[in-house]
């Protein structure tokens, strides 16, 4: 399952979902604890300061007469401020809009063979982010394309030497693989603080502070762990990389945090393999079946079409039903200092829209893509809310270094997902 | 101008509503409540357009104002601060429908023009540059999955020193270290082939050593080492995955192709080279064989007694695996039909063009001085037999016979081979005759007679073996009639022993 982007930046995959953030549940700030009992006021002594009290024996206490205690008056109580309502996420994309975008920046990329990438990324990046709007206002995501256009020569200029000097010397391309290992979180720690860096809501800049030795820990030491288990370790080590993620994510002086427990993540994997596992076992005994029918020939190309077909299917089943359950939970345990988020994402309905997705993109070799974004976003974005506990004005800005580009344009290269 | 927008101070996320105005040309004014700030226009980075969003006016103390106004911002921003033309253009283009319909197209075209035209190129460059290390690994990888299909050769020294010889015979200058690797296997009964691997590998079934001459199996061996050439086995290998050849092509990295060469022998057996790797291996072929000598037709020859012996399952033949058989054969023989070997298939209908045809292969051959000919020896051997009309004996005999029109016309049902006279084969003359018969109601040769030979022994010899044939006769609305045929018969010399080893 792929680590959502730090809130509020979202990516232009289909399946992206903006961050999650958990509830934190905050105590309510508006009840205050009077004091209600009143009591006597304590008797005063009638015994001289001098003369010490016989030892055993206390004076009788003076009897006050209830009527003659002046009235309390309970401080007054401050009304209790309105419940809080959840803020939507409002998507305003357009499929048609932003297929116009996609289809020229595809085709600008492929002429120039890849050097408009930069350009192109920055551009649907915007428009996704640009077009997501909280408490009315929109997200901003100002990066310059000449950055990431510097990562990209460099990424390429490491991937040329890897295999021109791999010829010459082939134990170079051990060394490479290894340096590109041990780097990976650098990678990741560069990528999400340049992304941070440039996305904006409101002229405030969100910010992703780097911590490499935490990093190190969940990319480089918890798969090992991972390893170990078998793969056993697997959801937990889910829920790490996005802990990871998220709780070092700040908008100004407001911190994310997140708390999920990691049972649900269990839950999840577990159903989800078990619906994957369902799916392959229906596939097989059809293909038993009509092995045995057929006395021991095969079947015919279409019974295996249908076959790998259910396969595929039942994939698709298990992690999208994985990801749409771990988004409810992974939002709903994720705080911006006291306020909250809540996701009401519908798993069926998210199925049906990531089925349909697939199916149009299939048929239509890839050029309904954009229009399938531009519905995931929505739906998500629906399913989103946020719920501030005060007046969020209060945020405020705090220092902090920026991100450079080379580590975003390696991340892409690289193909792993490190939700941005 | 006046555009109204909203600041906000980056600061906090306090916004505020403004307006902006332009003051004197250069300086941005930017006023609010309890807001009154001035910015030099030349310091302020205007977000470009795109779609329908708001713009941003990115200002120096990391403040932000956010307007919609598009066309006043850029108006203002004009003079001094022109929005760069690359963006202009792109968010044109991005505006408007008709040109990302046009793009749409294009980039569909582009990919498919890209897959269909850069893919082989890429296969071509890839396999080059693979290491000759690398391409035996595959070759042995494949050759260890065909092992696991067929048993193994019952071919005798005599057997494998023929086709060595072939190979030695075309490729005269390799030194034994340097020539392809033979394989001999056993194929199953019918199913006579020969394959190419990377690495250098030709596997030659037992099958077809036992049916081809040795021409012929120079012929064949001339196609398979046009395939080792032009390394299209690693290119089939890189083609059947295209993530593999990305990959490859991308970084250099060869390694995984061994891998992938388990997917050769299924490839081969199932589809056979493409026909483009086809073509370019007799394109080969048909070079080195003329290199060295070695008539063509050899080539043809063999492509039709594998056409005879394939019969009705062809599965793993020759012929099924190396498509367009019959386009094969033209190109190895240019100027004339494909003549019927003496052991041949059907005999040709009657037809008139026929015997032009035959004229034109009964040329004179070269002028090779015979060893101790007699003068009578060579006065039979270069004087034609010609019977310019019918004989009257022949004439009489027919007059019982009718010959409506047939639908189906005879097939042969049992060829006898036709002896090569052997005075003939000593003086080294070939030649060819033609003989005419009729095939009754009961598949017999009866009145057969030679129109045109070479000389008299040749004329002699096709009698001989025309009247011992049988066929299945020709048919007339489900009725076997009788059929008046015209068969050519050629005589040719091989070079090495005609006969395969036992």
């Amino acid at each position: 399952m792929e680590d959502p982007p730090p809130f509020p930046p979202k990516s232009d995959a289909p399946n992206s979902q903006p961050d999650p953030l958990g509830p934190p549940p905050l105590a309510s700030a508006g009840s205050l604890d009077v004091a209600t009992s009143v009591e006597p006021p304590p008797p005063l002594s009638a015994a001289p300061a001098d003369a010490p009290a016989p030892f055993g024996e206390s004076p009788p206490p003076t009897e006050v007469p209830w009527d003659s205690l002046p009235p309390v008056i309970p401080p007054p109580v401050p009304p209790s401020p309105p419940a809080p309502t959840p803020e939507p996420f409002i998507f305003h994309g357009n499929a048609r809009e932003y297929f116009r975008i996609w289809i020229v920046n595809t085709l600008l990329t492929l002429v120039t063979v890849g050097v408009f990438s930069a350009w192109a990324k920055v551009r649907k990046r915007r428009y996704l982010r640009g077009c997501t709007e909280l408490l009315g206002h929109r997200f901003d995501y100002r990066a310059r394309p000449a950055r990431l256009l510097i990562g990209n020569l460099i990424v390429v200029t490491f991937f040329l030497a890897y295999s021109v000097f791999g010829v010459v010397y082939p134990p170079v391309r051990y060394g490479v693989i290894g340096l590109g290992v041990l780097l990976l979180p650098w990678i990741v720690v560069r990528s999400l603080a340049f992304n941070a860096h440039h996305t904006a809501y409101r002229g405030l800049r969100f910010r992703f502070h780097p911590s490499l030795s935490n990093s190190t820990m969940v990319y480089l030491l918890e798969p090992l762990l991972l390893v170990v288990t078998l793969g056993f370790y697997y959801p937990a080590w889910t829920r790490s990389k996005r802990s990871y993620v998220v709780a070092n994510h700040r908008l100004g002086d407001a911190y994310f945090r997140f708390n999920a427990p990691v049972g649900v993540y269990y839950g999840a994997y577990v159903l989800g393999g078990i619906m994957f596992v369902a799916g392959v076992v229906i596939g097989t005994s059809i293909v038993t079946v009509t092995t045995v029918a057929h006395n021991g020939q095969p079947p015919g190309p279409w019974i295996m079409v249908l076959v790998f077909a259910l396969y595929g299917l039942g994939f698709l089943v298990a992690k999208n039903f994985i990801h749409a359950w771990l988004f409810n939970h992974v939002w709903n345990h994720t705080t911006l200092d006291e306020h909250r988020f809540v996701a009401t994402l519908s798993i069926s309905r998210w199925l049906g829209l990531q089925l349909g997705n697939f199916a149009a993109i299939i048929a239509t070799a890839g050029l309904l893509y954009p229009w399938a974004v531009i519905r995931t976003q929505r739906y998500t974005a629906s399913c989103l809310h946020f719920i501030p506990s005060g007046p969020i004005e209060c945020i405020q800005k705090l220092g902090g270094t920026t991100g450079s580009a080379t580590g975003d344009t390696a991340a892409e290269f690289i193909g792993l997902d490190f939700g941005l | 101008m006046n555009i109204a927008g909203t600041f906000f101070d980056g600061r906090t996320l306090r916004t505020t509503p403004v307006t902006l105005t332009v003051v004197d040309g250069q300086t941005l004014r930017v006023q609010g409540a309890e807001l009154d700030l001035c910015y030099d226009l030349r310091a302020i980075r205007l977000s470009d357009r795109l779609g329908r969003l708001p713009r941003y006016l990115y200002l120096p103390d990391e403040a932000t104002v956010a307007c919609g106004d598009d066309d006043q911002l850029d108006a203002a921003f004009a003079t001094l601060h022109p929005a760069r033309p690359h963006a202009r253009l792109i968010h044109f283009l991005e505006s408007h429908s008709a040109i990302a319909t046009v793009a749409a197209v294009l980039l569909v075209l582009l990919t498919a023009g890209i897959f269909h035209f850069g893919l082989p190129i890429l296969t071509r460059h890839t396999a080059a540059r693979t290491p000759a290390a690398i391409e035996r690994k595959a070759g042995e990888l494949a050759l260890a999955t065909f092992d696991a299909r067929f048993t193994a050769s019952t071919l005798n020294q005599a057997g494998r020193a023929r086709v060595r010889n072939q190979l030695a015979r075309l490729l005269p200058t390799h030194e034994a270290a340097a020539l392809p690797r033979l394989v001999h296997r056993s194929f199953g009964p019918g199913n006579a082939n020969a394959l190419a691997l990377p690495g250098g590998i030709i596997i030659v079934a037992d099958e077809l050593v036992a049916i081809a001459t040795d021409d012929e199996l120079a012929a064949v061996l001339a196609h398979e080492i046009g395939h080792l050439e032009n390394r299209h086995g690693l290119q089939s290998i890189l083609q059947s995955s295209l993530a593999l050849l990305v990959v490859t092509a991308i970084t250099g990295d060869l390694s995984t192709l061994t891998t992938f060469s388990a997917t050769l022998p299924l490839l081969i057996l199932t589809n056979g080279y493409s026909r483009d790797f086809e073509r370019e291996a007799d394109e080969y072929a048909h070079a080195l064989l003329l290199r060295r000598g070695v008539r063509l037709k050899h080539f043809a020859t063999v492509l039709q007694k594998l056409e005879q012996t394939a019969g009705p399952a062809r599965r793993q033949n020759y012929l099924s695996t190396h498509p367009s058989t019959a386009d094969r054969i033209r190109q190895f023989q240019p100027h004339a039909d494909p003549p019927a070997p003496p052991a041949a298939g059907k005999p040709a209908a009657k037809s008139p063009a026929f015997s032009d045809r035959v004229k034109a292969l009964s040329r004179p051959p070269d002028a090779i001085p015979p060893v101790d000919a007699t003068e009578a020896e060579l006065t039979l051997a270069y004087t034609p037999y010609v019977n310019p009309t019918t004989p009257a004996s022949i004439v009489a005999q027919r007059r019982v016979y009718d010959f409506p029109k047939f639908e189906t016309p005879p097939a042969v049902l049992r060829s006898t081979p036709v002896n090569y006279p052997l005075n003939m084969k000593r003086l080294k003359r070939e030649g060819t005759a033609l003989v005419d018969f009729v095939v009754d109601r009961g598949g017999d040769v009866r009145t057969a007679y030679v129109v045109e030979a070479s000389n008299e022994a040749f004329a002699k010899a096709a009698i001989a073996a025309v009247e011992q044939w049988k066929f299945r006769p020709a048919q007339s609305h489900g009725q076997a009639v009788n059929a008046h045929l015209r068969q050519p018969i050629q005589f040719t010399l091989d070079d090495a022993t005609p006969t395969p080893a036992p």
